[in-house]
């Protein structure tokens, strides 16, 4: 019915008509059950076939339309092609594709798929270690989230892995701006999503893949995880172990 | 809140009919029509200005009122406002009455600022796991068979320790609003892509500029989740997520992705930022829960409440009730600290996963007295108390997804301040 009513706008009376037609009949239950009269009323069949019943639809009952030797009103056949196509409730699942929408093509999936899983799945080819990160973070980072990664107002501190900290899970957590990547980031492939992203917040998404693995290397650096020159990529990050990486468990809340 | 005086309203009326404008319904110009600025006037003007400011004659029963206009506006005498705090925004609960929020008072939290997107431009992918990867535009996904819905949002850090006495209910609850949702069920779209046996979980990631992401279990999926177009019988604001929206009922705000861009499918949650370093909840067993979802009952009196002053006399208490695991059964209010429990009633209809409204009808006797509120919902599980939360988690547990039991103290004067509880 909503093609048979986009169609029919503005092409005058016959389509409403038709429509008129088609819902008597549908009431009626198909063209069996029809009045003689139906057929007698002045509609041009073939118009009111063209104009109110996509051909797929009048396809799906009759191949080909009606059959010549069949002289019936068009509006009279297009009940029994509805009662043989899809369900006609809304609320009833359909099983097979609706057939909408169109098929995402390989370059248009790649474009945005970027998320990095922590077994490394996402992770792109390059690379980057943390001394070629700290130009990019003074450029980059320093401003919101201070020089050493200690954090400014603007910015949460990244950096808490000092020696001699106490790595106590409970009392640091507390206060959330206590949280940082050394004691609550559970997986170092979060890193690299995140930073490829959402940062830097002010202007996302124009840091090179390349630059992200070198920030991702200077933060784990600063965090005393790796070597200043530890290559970071595709495959060297997955494996670096998170402090946290057993601390984090599915929700078991009490009820 | 400003609040707008009926005397400057008056004065600019009177000018403006001093102003001789004469009109009529024919041809004539109203002569403060939405389009025109507010009339020329020496005294103050209608506070509420901007396009849609109208004035008020002293007589509205002397003077032919304004002809039908495109668009309605709030009266100028009204004028509720969510309170923003840099990265959110909290919805006014306390100006607000029944259970749907005003779509342009409906909470924010973002995690990117409020995403601007062409609907023209609009793109769903839908790829990973599924045996047919697509693309839905925005009218692609209006002619999928579509759904209606009213569940409350609610973000999972909607409460702070140790609230002090002059909070308004929005400072510790504004984060939770309600409305209509329309959309597809994902579940549908599901069906269309093919979601292949093996898929456990899906990426749903928004277009903000935080490309801001969650992992969700594909039961949810499954069961009530929508792709939402429309928000209490429009588009979706912006601020809400326009023009595509997830919503999964019940479930913590934040996996209600606005904006909704791509969703992935996979055998593994994703562990993003915020699944894992936000939105997690550290217990005093030194272990973090994650995947968080669900919120649990809770429940807040809306009326009386701070800045209110009361009279001695009948106080109809009001309300708001809500659970994401279902409906409520029963809302409480207690006068003695908690020590009883009196019903009050709920109003019809109660919606699962829905903030339903309550109403206890009660004689203030004019001295100093608490008023505490508790939801129940249909699992049976009660609202705690701060203690029971920080009994079962740990003092240190925060800041998701705490619901205890909140009050108001009413003191001798009527003045209702907020009942303060230390978290220790």
């Amino acid at each position: 019915m909503r093609g048979a009513g986009s169609r029919g706008a503005g092409t005058g009376m016959a389509p409403i008509i038709g429509a008129l037609l088609m819902v008597g009949a549908l009431l009626l239950g198909g063209s069996a059950c029809a009045p003689d009269g139906a057929a007698d009323l002045d509609v041009n069949a073939a118009e009111a076939d063209e104009v109110t019943w996509p051909s797929t639809v009048s396809a799906d009952g009759i191949e080909g339309g009606v059959p010549a030797h069949l002289p019936i009103p068009a509006a009279r056949t297009a009940p029994q092609a509805v009662s043989r196509g899809l369900p006609v409730r809304s609320s009833e699942p359909v099983e097979a594709p609706l057939g909408f929408g169109r098929s995402a093509t390989a370059d248009e999936i790649a474009e945005w798929d970027i998320d990095v899983r922590p077994d490394g799945t996402g992770l792109p080819p390059g690379s980057g270690t943390a001394e070629e990160g700290v130009p990019i973070y003074a450029a980059q980072c320093a401003s919101c989230h201070g020089a050493q990664g200690e954090g400014t107002p603007a910015g949460w501190p990244l950096i808490g892995r000092n020696p001699g900290d106490v790595f106590d899970f409970n009392e640091s957590l507390a206060q959330e701006e206590r949280r940082v990547i050394g004691n609550y980031w559970p997986h170092a492939t979060t890193i690299y999503d995140y930073i490829r992203r959402s940062m830097p917040m002010d202007r996302p998404g124009h840091l090179s893949d390349d630059d992200v693995y070198a920030l991702t290397a200077w933060i784990l650096w600063r965090t005393l995880l790796i070597e200043p020159d530890e290559v970071m990529d595709a495959e060297s990050l997955p494996g670096v172990v998170m402090p946290s990486a057993d601390r984090f468990v599915p929700d078991d809340r009490p009820r | 809140m400003k609040k707008v005086t009926r005397r400057g309203l008056l004065a600019g009326a009177a000018a403006a009919v001093a102003g001789g404008a004469a009109w009529l319904w024919s041809g004539l110009r109203f002569p403060w029509t939405s389009e025109d600025p507010p009339p020329p006037t020496s005294a103050a003007p209608v506070p509420a200005t901007g396009p849609t400011a109208r004035t008020v004659p002293e007589d509205p029963t002397k003077v032919l009122g304004p002809p039908p206009s495109e668009l309605g506006s709030r009266s100028p005498f009204e004028a509720p406002r969510r309170e923003t705090w840099g990265i959110s925004s909290g919805t006014p609960l306390k100006d607000l009455q029944g259970t749907i929020t005003p779509s342009d008072l409906h909470f924010e939290r973002h995690h990117g600022g409020v995403a601007m997107v062409d609907p023209d431009r609009y793109a769903l992918q839908i790829h990973g796991m599924v045996d047919r990867p697509m693309i839905f535009s925005l009218d692609e996904l209006k002619r999928f068979p579509s759904v209606s819905r009213i569940c409350f949002v609610e973000c999972s850090g909607n409460f702070r320790r140790n609230i002090p006495e002059e909070s308004p209910v929005h400072h510790f609850t504004g984060l939770t609003a309600q409305s209509e949702w329309t959309g597809v069920r994902l579940s549908t779209l599901l069906r269309e892509v093919g979601v292949q046996p093996d898929a456990r979980w899906f990426l749903a990631e928004g277009g903000d500029s935080s490309l801001f992401a969650r992992s969700i279990p594909i039961e949810k999926a499954r069961d009530d989740a929508i792709v939402a177009w429309a928000q209490n019988g429009e588009a979706i604001r912006p601020e809400n997520g326009y023009p595509v929206r997830l919503i999964l009922p019940g479930w913590e705000g934040s996996t209600n992705i606005k904006w909704l861009r791509r969703l992935k499918f996979a055998d593994e949650p994703f562990m993003t930022r915020w699944e894992t370093a936000r939105y997690t909840v550290v217990f005093d067993d030194g272990l973090a829960r994650k995947f968080m979802f669900v919120l649990d009952a809770r429940s807040v009196i809306t009326s009386p409440s701070y800045p209110d002053r009361v009279q001695p006399g009948w106080i109809e208490l009001q309300g708001l009730a809500w659970s994401g695991r279902g409906r409520i059964t029963r809302a409480e209010v207690s006068f003695d600290e908690g020590a009883s429990w009196n019903e009050a009633d709920l109003q019809d209809p109660v919606l699962p996963k829905a903030h339903t409204r309550f109403r206890y009808l009660w004689r203030w006797d004019g001295s100093e007295t608490t008023v505490l509120s508790r939801a129940t919902d249909e699992t049976g599980y009660v609202q705690p108390t701060i203690r029971q939360l920080i009994d079962a988690r740990g003092v240190g547990s925060g800041p998701y997804h705490m619901n205890p039991i909140t009050g108001w103290r009413i003191r001798p004067g009527g003045q209702v301040v907020f009942r303060t509880e230390a978290w220790a």
